[in-house]
């Protein structure tokens, strides 16, 4: 980090300053790519900031965010963070509640929301948001009829910006300090209320040197935007890294098209959680299973291939120079149309993160030849302290430490960590801040070991390591990552904590499963009607049997259930980075659960589904209880 | 005066009567809801409007105009645009192509000019693109845009079938059945989308629908038919409370 351009507003500044035409965001509206130039942009954000201060934002306030991935998203923050304020950025997605506890609890005196469906969610809550000064929108439809006082458009406030002495801005700028607070970032947290993280710019401009140390970025990379800008990760690749190397962001059109988008832009540097990936190469499987018989038999053929190439690179093996030769046929008559068809052609790096990605989803990217990385952090440490290094991949772990950056492992066996990125503290929960940094190390909550390769190894959260009633250790995260890389099981619970033997809940992936039981010709009605028939019930019977053969036979499922419904973050049953809330839901469904430790083969069913605007509905039926004798 | 003018229309079938002395009017930016009994005639109003069929008596009008004997192509383009119970679109072409069709009343330019790609046709071609394009980003349908429409599931064709009469920048839209087969997310969507347009672009809507909770929720006024005549009309909750309407619609415990 150079010491002159130590906040993102001078980045910006800079960039701007050196290459003011070179285009920093594109975003495609009406089916046509629209570029923004680095002069543009820092334009935008002057227009913006100065507009805000003028409405009364004041150095040391909060700016609360809320929307899709969009150009006018990264200008909200960048505009307040000029102004010598920080962002708050929310998840899409939140419903009510959590939008009102966030802005409340971040003191947020202007929000930025998107569209009508956000500027809803706000207005509804604006009781219990006194300390509110403004909403600001950046899409008007829908909203022409509003009349709240609160409401203004993202355009107004431009105007309004254009009207103060432009001068203002660049003293402004140069006021910042890598040491000022840049962003407080609520984490999902899979227990309670949401903490929010205070991150200063030189811990998030310090990640993303040292990443780029080890895993290299250049200006002229494409990178598209489709995760949420509330989160970690994606602060770290669409605004600490994009302001410090200066490559260009594309934001999709929707969130519906951000696979189409990706291979439109051909990213050079993708970074995706386990879902993304997943999803990607299920949807490759249901492809191939569709296409023609000379395709499934290249498939069937080469993939292999690319499989073995891959295994002896992940044991640092040589390569004969024989299968070496077969890869390079095999990358023409398959794994380049592959790669092309999914946007991955260009791809230099890329990386999966957040939670842990199944092995064989891992193995599958890296037969096809894409270089596909693991990387382990939390918010609190600036979203990043392990990754792995090119020449050095293996699938079950998460690498090395970034440039920086300790690890170790505490008696507890818990991962701990120390860099220049870690956090300032939460945001008015000293209890918290105290607990998480003990002794200037962060206290990651998970369970791990370092192997002999000097790999960081993340087992689960150390909570999350279970015993069965006779003590048997186990991991329901491992076995649950093994059931999800069945095409057809989309979510999976696993249960077995103090109890004699492991069962397991299982959400069916209605795609696929839905597409295999046409091609059978049996008909279902509903998701839940799908997922109660016998024949799916003997089709996911078959995939837990095959994940059993791979476990101890003191840790194995005895028995299964698959739910009526999916899991859900709008029933709280996943947090809205999608991972299991497993207290909760085992609460939930504490009669399933009793019905899978008990000898029925059936268990009535009468629960309440809430829909996101907060309605709900009554749901009645019978769950059959599936015992394996694979167990 | 009213968008819309529908003035004692009879219409008989061989001995039966579908429509008998039937009224109704839709003002301008209106959303009026026609409800009614299986075979009570609300299909056969719309295919009036909309000219399939000719009334036996009576007159409509639409701004004015009578438009009783104008043939279909001419309504469309006095600005009056419909939707089909059954899906009536193109199912071998893309989304894309669907819509620019229904845009082809628009289009000034002939063969020869748009057979060469430089000059008045191309200038055309975009500027007809882009009003499809805003189409498609106000039914939210871009992630469909390129895919062929028998591919896509029954509820985004019937969104498609929406966004195809949008493209024909209609006065008044009718609508039969548009949440017909859907699911609930499906028919909030929908409902969404409607409400949307009679909003934003101020278009009349004159809507068949057999959901309750939609009519109710989204009509400013209803009509409601049963054996060719109409029984009541009003606003939803005067409609909801008439004693026939419960009988012949709800079912006699109602």
């Amino acid at each position: 980090m150079e010491p002159a351009f130590d906040t993102f507003p001078k980045l910006l500044e800079r960039n701007a300053g050196r290459h003011p035409d070179k285009v920093a965001l594109r975003e495609k509206r009406l089916g046509i790519w629209h570029t923004t130039t680095w002069r543009e942009y820092r334009d935008a954000v002057r227009e913006l900031s100065l507009g805000l201060v003028s409405l009364g934002l004041a150095r040391g306030d909060k700016v609360a965010i809320l929307g899709d991935n969009r150009p006018q998203w990264v200008m909200a923050e960048l505009a307040a963070q000029a102004a010598g304020a920080a962002s708050v950025g929310l998840y899409q997605d939140s419903n009510l509640n959590e939008v009102a506890y966030v802005i409340d609890h971040s003191d947020a005196v202007f929000v930025v929301a998107e569209d009508q469906e956000q500027v809803d969610k706000i207005l509804d809550m604006i009781d219990r948001l006194p300390k509110v000064k403004g909403v600001i929108y950046s899409d008007p439809r829908g909203l022409r009829g509003y009349k709240h006082p609160l409401l203004m458009s993202f355009e107004s406030v431009q105007a309004r910006g254009r009207q103060m002495e432009q001068a203002r801005f660049a003293e402004s700028v140069a006021r910042g300090q890598g040491e000022d607070l840049a962003m407080i970032c609520y984490t999902s947290g899979t227990t309670g209320f949401p903490k929010g993280a205070m991150l200063c710019f030189r811990n998030l401009l310090t990640m993303a040197g040292s990443l780029a140390q080890v895993d290299e970025r250049f200006a002229d990379d494409e990178f598209v935007s489709f995760l949420p800008l509330a989160w970690i990760g994606e602060q770290m690749m669409s605004l600490s890294t994009a302001l410090a190397i200066g490559f260009t962001i594309n934001f999709p059109e929707s969130p519906d098209t951000v696979l189409e988008n990706i291979r439109e832009i051909g990213p050079h540097v993708l970074f995706a959680p386990p879902r993304i990936w997943e999803n990607l190469s299920s949807s490759v499987q249901v492809k191939i299973m569709d296409t023609t018989p000379f395709k499934r038999f290249m498939y069937g053929l080469w993939l292999p291939v690319g499989a073995r190439v891959a295994e002896l690179r992940f044991e640092k093996k040589p390569i004969p120079a024989g299968l070496r030769a077969l890869r390079r046929v095999g990358e023409w008559m398959l794994f380049a149309a592959l790669k092309d068809r999914l946007g991955l052609s260009r791809l230099r790096t890329c990386s999966t993160g957040g939670a842990a990605l199944g092995p064989d989803v891992f193995r599958f990217f890296h037969a096809l030849g894409v270089p596909l990385k693991q990387i382990y952090g939390q918010t609190e440490i600036a979203g990043i302290s392990c990754i792995h290094r090119d020449d050095d991949i293996q699938f079950h772990s998460v690498g090395k430490p970034i440039p920086g950056t300790q690890v170790r492992i505490s008696e507890r066996g818990e991962i701990l960590s120390t860099s220049p990125s870690v956090f300032i503290g939460y945001y008015k929960n000293e209890d918290a801040t105290r607990a998480a940094v003990e002794g200037g190390w962060l206290h990651s909550g998970d369970a791990g070991h370092i192997d002999e390769r000097g790999h960081l190894v993340v087992l689960d959260r150390i909570k999350d390591v279970l015993r069965l009633a006779d003590g048997t250790q186990f991991s329901p995260q491992f076995i649950e990552n093994r059931l999800k890389f069945s095409p057809y099981v989309k979510e999976a619970v696993v249960i077995g904590k103090d109890r004699p033997y492991l069962t397991a809940m299982i959400c069916i992936d209605m795609a696929t499963v839905g597409k295999w039981a046409e091609n059978r010709r049996l008909s279902y009605t509903t998701y839940t009607d799908l997922a109660g028939r016998t024949q799916v019930y003997d089709l996911i019977e078959r995939e837990v049997d095959s994940v059993n053969q791979t476990l101890p036979s003191a840790a194995r499922m005895r028995k299964f259930v698959l739910l009526y419904k999916e899991l859900d973050a709008d029933d709280d049953e996943l947090t809205r980075t999608r991972k299991v809330r497993r207290a909760f839901v085992e609460e939930r469904y504490r009669d399933i659960i009793a019905g899978l430790y008990g000898e029925t083969r059936e268990v009535p069913i009468d629960s309440t589904v809430k829909y996101q605007d907060g309605r709900t509905a009554q749901m009645k039926t019978t769950l059959q209880v599936r015992p394996l004798r694979s167990a | 005066m009213a968008r819309l003018e529908i003035a004692q229309v009879s219409l008989r079938f061989g001995g039966v009567y579908a429509l008998q002395d039937v009224s109704v009017q839709v003002g301008a930016g209106e959303l009026v809801a026609i409800i009614g009994p299986n075979g009570a005639g609300k299909t056969s109003l719309v295919n009036c409007v909309s000219g399939v069929y000719r009334p036996l008596v009576g007159r409509i009008h639409f701004e004015g105009q009578d438009i009783t004997r104008l043939a279909p192509a001419a309504r469309t383009r006095l600005g009056l645009a419909r939707t089909f119970q059954n899906i009536a679109l193109f199912k071998g072409m893309t989304v894309l192509d669907n819509l620019l069709i229904g845009r082809h009343f628009r289009q000034k330019t002939g063969v020869l000019a748009g057979g060469i790609y430089y000059g008045p046709g191309r200038r055309e071609e975009i500027a007809q693109r882009r009003v499809v394009e805003e189409i498609i980003d106000f039914l939210e349908i871009e992630h469909i845009r390129k895919k062929i429409v028998h591919t896509l599931p029954y509820g985004l064709q019937k969104r498609v079938e929406l966004a195809r009469a949008l493209a024909l920048e209609p006065k008044l839209l009718l609508l039969d059945e548009p949440m017909a087969g859907m699911n609930a997310e499906e028919k909030e969507d929908m409902a969404r989308f409607i409400l949307d347009v009679n909003e934003e672009k101020g278009t009349s809507i004159l809507m068949i629908e057999h959901d309750m909770g939609v009519v109710m929720d989204l009509s400013h006024r209803i009509y409601v038919l049963n054996f060719g005549k109409k029984i009541a009309e009003g606003e939803p909750a005067l409609v909801r409370g008439n004693r026939e309407v419960q009988l012949a619609y709800l079912g006699a415990e109602a």
